[in-house]
């Protein structure tokens, strides 16, 4: 079959996309030129987006806080047994201490004795 | 292009240099017809064609100073859209049948012609391999002579001239080959 250089032209004329090509074009140069910016405002709140991130997570707030109420709770539990155990050593200390005081209040009773029985008696 | 037309897009450029988008949605508006349509003659896929027009124009935008003149212009498109179909083309298996109704409508010169081996033809173009139907494109729908396909195309003229003469001689066989086919089914 024949066919002549017009046909190929017909058949590959060009054809118009439309009108809507040209602002689905526009449309996607004007987003890319505000992405760069939210970009920008994106990482001046970070902290926001922090918070954000942890609103959006109930459960990981929920066992956050448990953790830090656990790990408080033990370190309360060691303060406490540790000042029982200062509290215990010092009893012992003042026990030890009446103890040698009352030993040193008999020696020094029977020394008063000995030196007045000895004052007492006649000089030969 | 006319000389007016011509300095319609020199302003054009010079504004959208500065910054003015109307100015640039002009230049799209002036050559989308050919972006797309080296496209979709090429890829024979409508949307993907589409996709890919978009993406040269927005090349073009972040280019824009590398543009010198109206006629680089148009030169810098087709560079860019014949270089972005191949690589789509390497991408993807080319659907090889034209949907129907991406057929273009009939003009006032083939309003006589047989509709039907205009359909055919359509068909065999689509048939051919994408470095034929390539240059096939750039020589009828954008009637470029040899050597500018072969700057466009990276290939020597020779092979330009060649690889045309052969597809043309092949166009031709499956054409004799599918009206022969369809007599057979009539008959």
């Amino acid at each position: 079959m024949q066919f002549s250089e017009d046909d190929l032209k017909n058949q590959l004329q060009r054809k118009d996309p439309g009108a809507a090509f040209t602002q689905r074009v526009m449309a996607r140069i004007n987003q890319q030129r505000q992405a760069p910016e939210t970009t920008q405002v994106g990482s001046r709140g970070a902290s926001t987006r922090w918070f954000d991130w942890l609103r959006l997570r109930p459960a990981w707030v929920a066992a956050v806080a448990a953790v830090v109420m656990a790990l408080a709770g033990l370190g309360g539990y060691h303060a406490y047994q540790e000042h029982q155990a200062e509290r215990a050593k010092e009893e012992v200390a003042a026990q030890q201490a009446e103890l040698a005081v009352r030993i040193a209040t008999a020696k020094l009773s029977h020394v008063f004795k000995k030196v007045q029985a000895n004052s007492h008696e006649p000089a030969n | 292009m006319g000389p007016d037309r011509t300095a319609e897009l020199e302003t054009a450029l010079e504004h959208c240099r500065r910054g003015d988008n109307s100015a640039f949605a002009a230049i799209v508006q002036a050559h989308q017809a050919m972006v797309f349509s080296i496209g979709w003659h090429y890829l024979q896929d409508r949307s993907l064609a589409e996709d890919m027009a978009q993406e040269v124009f927005l090349e073009l935008y972040q280019r824009l100073n590398q543009i010198e003149s109206a006629a680089h212009l148009t030169n810098w498109l087709r560079r860019v859209t014949v270089h972005r179909c191949i690589d789509q083309g390497r991408r993807r298996k080319v659907r090889p049948e034209t949907p129907l109704e991406d057929q273009p409508e009939p003009t006032a010169s083939t309003h006589n012609r047989d509709h039907f081996a205009l359909g055919l033809l359509a068909r065999g173009l689509a048939k051919l391999d994408e470095k034929q139907r390539m240059i096939v494109i750039l020589r009828y729908q954008e009637e470029l002579g040899p050597a500018e396909i072969a700057e466009l195309t990276n290939m020597p003229v020779n092979t330009v001239k060649s690889t045309l003469h052969r597809s043309l001689a092949e166009l031709r066989k499956k054409l004799t080959r599918s009206l022969g086919e369809v007599r057979y089914a009539i008959f």
